[in-house]
């Protein structure tokens, strides 16, 4: 594996505006009914006047260790050189089982293919053409950062080494590419 | 039983279509399939999906979609778009949105509609208009319109036509602060949020209310710079989230604890006396009045803590001048916004924080710019003029009070629009030219302007979707969005001059127009065409460019030019480097700065921190001073409402993506104020008061006042034909008494509500 | 804050439904008939006892095949592209304990035919005389291959309880117990649906072979009961997340169906009714049809509760 995308979303600077979901939606074409990308706004948290809200990136988390590929009864589901968690949908038999696996619930039948869809951070229209995923790109408050981490000048490779960053779920040891940095205000609940 | 996800992936897709619109004359689904075509190579233009028009970038993917990007090219904008932006296309090609001219069956706003051609639609408002002109005066037509090149359009026919009564929404929105700033600057001012230290926000929810380059200069300012940023906001909104300090302050009190920042500032002698003495007429009077105006005094009003106010001021004061007190945008807290927005300028100008990093200074425009380079640094643009223009007598409808004369060339009060219309107060008002405008859901009083609407003659809407407002036209005039229009090249400077152009990106859809040309050709059918000498939007493109065709090919190309360094005439750095750019550039004073260039266009040249013009339309304004205003009764609910990051107050609630995205405003309310009604989230509940009722959910939070309850705007509409977003939510306009604010015009948007659990 | 992000009704953790359920229901009810006649006819044979025709063997025989042709069915047209399903006989990732099971079933399932068609042979050749050769060699391997259908049966109701645990983030499914739990019910769904359609359909005599098959009912049972209260005493002791997982026979609907469902009809009602309903009633058809029909409603009942109830706790 030569390179090793990752994303690091900064909850201090997200402001929960929705513009990555929207361009995520226009980029890839997501049907209406469904979507790659969401962030929730959650709380607020905390005691009066002292609150915060917990701004929550919901997309694929690209494990390094993905349930959902372990349990792909075909393979349609599999990791690409790149670390990212792909899908060859001419193997996909629409069984859920991967979209039941994940322990991120990201997973979702696309009406349109019948087959599993997720983010894929772009990887066959802003990616191919050497652009950040549509969500960076737009990010009105640039909480979002992606590259490849492998890269030892890149970008996020410095953020990671030098901010406080955490992951979901990692006590399930799937071990995400999606790293958060945490709100300066409340605990992390991850 | 829940749905299991199946039946609802299939359920989805034919749920959300709606079967009645496809029936609907006029709209896209009506006319059928609609191909995409248009730019496969990026165009630059400028976005309208609400009226902060940030810089874009916009191509046709694969004939199957439009991708809306930032435009790269204005720096501070980052290429960034935010969801409303990016939703572009969502409108473009919604099926619901109208593409055919509708006449009017049947009643007034009833919602019966069909479909005309243009011929028609023209010759029925010219017979109409026409007639009402010849037996009422052309003064009895009101013209109203969103602002930008529309609005230029749409007035110019206006005064050709002979009516002075053009409103923009100014006076349900951002009026406050240009008539405060008028008042005390001679003009309007800008913030420099970017560069700030300290920031102090008054319910300014740049982090919802996105304004680009704003939002990414606040959030660059805190997270980078390390800013400190204090927001005093009835509720917990994104901005609050992110404040390092938030103040749950009483509804429309914050005049008092700006007047108790500007008292700590004089009494501890932390404002900046030479500034003062400089700059500055009517100190001693304000010093006079604020005297009063301790931080204990505000707290009892305000609710926030003296001793913060106190240490707030201290650290404002020591961050100074590069820090600022926000002068907010939407500006309808109170009926005394003249106080306030004056009061929030007061703490900026006794910092001195004027043309200085961090606080507020004048647009650069070329022609400014130029002079103090002593070179042609950026073009300057020409104004397209009309000679021979009729005279016109008759006063505007909202000229029997003096006291509104500073927002007459700035908008208008636009509400005067009722009374003149149900009281013939100044005088009665026989139509109504609407383009782009949703007074229902923004003007306040929802049942009076329904009155309006269905008293009056003749009324006309130029529109996207048929609005709340446009469901009451007899003629609705379908107009191309943004992404199909070409405009104006626009002046968008800064700290050094800008300009920028809005581009035709698509394929214009069905049979709509550009409105320069809706209100050009219906000038022709009112006989008024002389008054429109150009032949289309290429024509004035040149004109303004006074034909330097490489200029405009430039600016079509990037769509963005900015000239020249940043320039704040205060600030020595930015001198020095402006200095040694062009060697031609006036001289610096001894400090180094351009600081006896500062001046202001009011009457004493000065910043009129008390102003004897004001004292003389506003007896007893001249002083900035605080009175109690009553907003609610003793057994009522503060109601207050905001901007949501996925909509505008008024035009996007039935754009498909962003009503996918939010199309409810569940009502936020303290948990113990929702004790004493049983109340819990999700629940039904009415919200009432004198002027409406309307039925929503509650969310109980306890991200509110226990005193208040809040809703994001835009929701609930009451007309059938915006499917997606009807009988959905809260209707704020529907709650909101008609009320008109002293000197600013600004309508109110602070009420008393009840509440009850259904 | 109000929800502006849109629907978040894909999010769902119930992912797998009721057809699932009823899936993983029929692959254990095959699978348990075909172990309880084979362990019969074993039984039989070492005590030297002809084994020929009895009626809980012909109900196996009957309900092995139909119940997993059943069951698969249902599976395939629950994939969102039935018409591809043949994708998953070609295409196997290992790692995935469906490929496993694909593999099991594709032996499993024409064995199960084989079986059937040797109890039945008189009716099989009267209708195709052509398959006289070939279940002639079938017959000559009878031994061998009721060994190897006893080992997938046992494979086919072990594997419906892995397709579960192997979940990672949902506490109830992500256990070893569940498999245990799936192989016990399967017997006990096995026998029961066995002694029904022997009841029903190829019973003579009212006692046929049936009280051998009562006689596993009880460790069946107290192996189920037993895996039910290791899984949820282990719950309680796996962290926070599986503790929390606990409410599932605690509150909600599907709390209902567990203790009405599984252990009411599933382990309550047979073994209340063996135990004091008075012998007179133990052989007469009416018992006999209402105590495994309690039995299989239990076991299905366990299915949904497992699958709905599981999906609901994520960790």
């Amino acid at each position: 594996m030569t390179k090793r995308y990752v994303l690091v979303h900064d909850e201090n600077k997200c402001i929960g505006c929705q513009a990555c979901n929207v361009a995520c939606r226009s980029e890839n074409n997501v049907p209406e009914s469904v979507t790659r990308l969401q962030v929730r706004i959650e709380g607020p948290y905390g005691n009066f006047p002292n609150l915060h809200f917990k701004y929550n990136r919901v997309s694929c988390e690209q494990c390094e260790n993905a349930p959902c590929v372990k349990v792909c009864p075909t393979g349609a589901a599999y990791v690409n050189d790149d670390g990212i968690v792909s899908i060859n949908e001419n193997k996909c038999v629409g069984c859920l089982y991967c979209v039941a696996a994940c322990p991120y619930k990201v997973r979702f039948i696309n009406p349109e293919t019948r087959v599993p869809d997720k983010c894929d951070f772009c990887k066959s229209t802003r990616l191919a053409r050497g652009e950040d995923p549509a969500c960076v790109t737009v990010c009105p408050t640039q909480a979002l950062v992606f590259g490849d981490a492998n890269d030892v000048n890149s970008e996020v490779r410095q953020v990671l080494d030098t901010k406080a960053n955490y992951q979901q779920k990692v006590n399930l040891g799937t071990e995400p590419r999606v790293y958060r940095i945490p709100s300066r205000k409340g605990g992390i609940k991850a | 039983m829940k749905l299991d996800r199946r039946t609802f992936i299939k359920g989805a897709g034919a749920g959300t279509a709606g079967c009645m619109l496809a029936t609907l004359p006029g709209s896209i689904a009506a006319l059928g399939k609609t191909s995409i075509s248009g730019s496969e190579q990026s165009i630059a233009s400028i976005c309208e999906m609400c009226s902060t028009r940030c810089p874009i970038s916009a191509r046709v993917v694969d004939g199957k979609n439009v991708s809306i990007l930032g435009n790269k090219q204005a720096k501070s904008f980052g290429g960034a778009v935010c969801a409303r932006g990016g939703a572009g296309h969502s409108q473009l090609y919604d099926k619901q949105r109208i593409v055919k001219p509708l006449k009017r069956v049947g009643e007034r706003g009833e919602g019966n509609w069909q479909e005309i051609e243009w011929d028609e639609a023209y010759a029925t408002i010219a017979e109409n208009l026409n007639r009402i002109k010849a037996q009422h005066g052309a003064q009895s037509v009101a013209f109203s319109s969103k602002s930008g090149s529309l609005s230029g359009h749409l007035f110019h026919l206006a005064k050709a036509f002979g009516s002075p009564n053009t409103f923009t929404h100014a006076s349900t929105c951002p009026a406050g602060y240009v008539v405060a700033a008028k008042a005390m600057f001679g003009g309007k001012i800008k913030r420099d949020l970017g560069n700030s230290k300290y920031i102090i926000n008054f319910g300014h929810n740049l982090y919802e209310g996105i304004n680009m380059s704003e939002t990414r200069g606040m959030m660059n300012a805190q997270m980078e710079k390390g800013a400190k940023l204090v927001v005093f906001e009835p509720r917990f909104s994104i901005v609050a989230d992110k404040a390092d300090e938030w103040y749950a302050i009483k509804p429309g009190t914050d005049v008092a604890v700006a007047l108790a920042i500007c008292h700590v500032l004089i009494n501890d002698d932390l404002y900046d006396r030479e500034f003062v003495a400089r700059y500055v007429e009517g100190f001693a009077e304000f010093a006079k009045e604020v005297k009063a105006y301790t931080p204990e005094w505000a707290e009892s009003v305000s609710d926030v803590p003296a001793e913060d106010i106190r240490r707030i001021s201290h650290e404002y004061a020591a961050a100074a001048p590069h820090a600022v007190v926000d002068f907010g945008h939407r500006a309808s807290f109170t009926t005394e916004e003249f106080e306030m927005r004056r009061a929030l300028y007061a703490a900026n100008v006794l910092i001195g924080n004027i043309e200085r990093k961090g606080g507020l200074y004048f647009g650069k425009k070329a022609s400014k710019y130029n002079k103090f380079a002593g070179e042609k640094v950026a073009p300057t643009l020409a104004k397209p003029g009309v000679d021979n223009m009729p005279k016109i007598d008759a006063k505007r409808i909202d000229m029997v009070d003096e006291q509104f004369s500073l927002l007459w060339s700035s908008g208008g009060v636009y509400q005067s629009i009722l009374d003149a219309t149900l009281s013939a107060q100044p005088y009665q008002l026989h139509a109504w030219v609407m383009s782009r405008t949703n007074p229902m859901q923004t003007m306040t009083d929802r049942a009076r302007i329904v009155e309006t609407m269905k008293k009056l003659d003749f009324v006309v809407a130029c529109d996207i979707y048929i609005s709340e407002g446009a469901a009451y036209a007899d003629i609705f005039l379908p107009e191309s969005t943004y992404l199909e229009r070409d405009e104006e090249i626009v002046d968008k400077s800064g700290k050094s001059p800008a300009y920028y152009v809005r581009q035709q990106v698509v394929d214009v859809i069905g049979d709509t127009k550009p409105s320069w040309q809706i209100w050009k050709e219906l000038a022709d059918s009112l006989a008024l065409g002389e008054y429109f000498p150009w032949q289309n939007m290429d024509t004035l493109r040149l004109f303004q460019v006074d034909k330097d065709t490489r200029l405009l090919a430039d600016i079509k190309q990037r769509g963005w030019l900015s000239y020249g360094k940043p320039l704040m005439l205060r600030e020595t750095s930015m001198v020095k480097d402006f200095v040694a750019q062009y060697p031609n550039a006036i001289e610096p004073d001894a400090d180094e700065t351009y600081a006896s260039r500062l001046s202001f266009k009011t009457p004493s040249g000065k910043i009129e921190l008390s102003s004897k013009k004001v004292e003389g339309f506003a007896p007893g304004r001249g002083v900035i001073k605080y009175r109690e205003v009553a907003l609610k009764k003793a057994d009522e609910l503060f109601f207050i409402q905001g901007k949501v990051a996925v909509h505008t107050n008024a035009a996007t609630q039935n754009v498909p993506m962003l009503a996918n995205l939010m199309s409810d405003n569940a009502v936020w309310i303290d948990p113990v104020t929702a004790g004493l009604f049983n109340i819990s989230s999700g629940d039904k509940i009415r919200i009432y008061n004198a002027t409406g009722s309307e039925e929503g959910h509650a969310l109980v939070t306890p991200g509110i006042r226990p005193d208040t309850v809040f809703a994001y705007m835009g929701c609930g509409s009451k007309n059938k034909e915006l499917a997606r977003a009807t009988g959905k939510g809260v209707h704020c306009g529907n709650l909101l008494p008609h009320v008109t604010s002293p000197v600013t015009g600004m309508n109110l948007h602070t009420t008393g509500v009840k509440i009850a659990k259904l | 804050m109000n929800n502006i992000w849109g629907s978040m009704e894909q999010y769902d953790p119930v992912v797998w439904n009721w057809i699932i359920a009823v899936y993983l229901f029929m692959a254990g009810l095959s699978a348990g008939s075909m172990l309880v006649a084979i362990g019969l006819k074993w039984y039989k044979q070492s005590r030297g006892l002809p084994s020929e025709g009895l009626p809980v063997i012909k109900a196996a025989a009957v309900l092995g095949p139909l119940a997993i042709c059943l069951g698969m069915a249902l599976l395939v047209l629950d994939l969102t592209k039935p018409f591809e399903f043949y994708l998953i006989l070609i295409n196997y990732n290992f790692t995935s304990v469906m490929a496993w099971g694909v593999l099991a079933l594709l032996v499993y399932i024409p064995l199960v035919f084989v079986f059937s068609a040797l109890v039945f042979e008189k009716q099989v050749l009267h209708y195709a005389p052509w398959l006289a050769g070939v279940l002639k060699v079938c017959r000559k391997l009878e031994g061998s291959l009721n060994k190897l259908i006893f080992a997938l049966a046992l494979g086919v109701g072990v594997y419906t309880g892995f397709l579960l645990s192997a979940m990672i983030s949902y506490p109830i499914l992500n256990t070893a117990v569940l498999p245990a739990l799936f192989l016990a019910s399967a017997l006990s769904a096995g026998s029961a649906g066995n002694i029904l359609v022997a009841t029903l359909f190829f019973s003579k005599k009212e006692s046929d072979c049936i009280e051998q098959v009562h006689r596993i009912e009880y460790p069946v049972a107290f192996n189920e009961a037993l895996c039910l209260v290791l899984l949820f005493v282990g719950l309680n002791f796996s962290g926070p997340a599986a503790q929390a997982a606990t409410a599932a026979i605690t509150s909600g609907t599907w709390a209902s169906v567990f203790w009405f469902g599984v252990v009411g009809l599933g382990l309550g009602v047979p073994v209340l009714a063996s135990t004091f309903a008075p012998s007179a009633w133990k052989h007469t058809k009416g018992f006999l049809v209402t105590v495994s029909c309690s039995t299989i409603l239990g076991v299905l009942a366990l299915r949904h509760f497992v699958v709905y109830a599981g999906q609901s706790y994520i960790s």
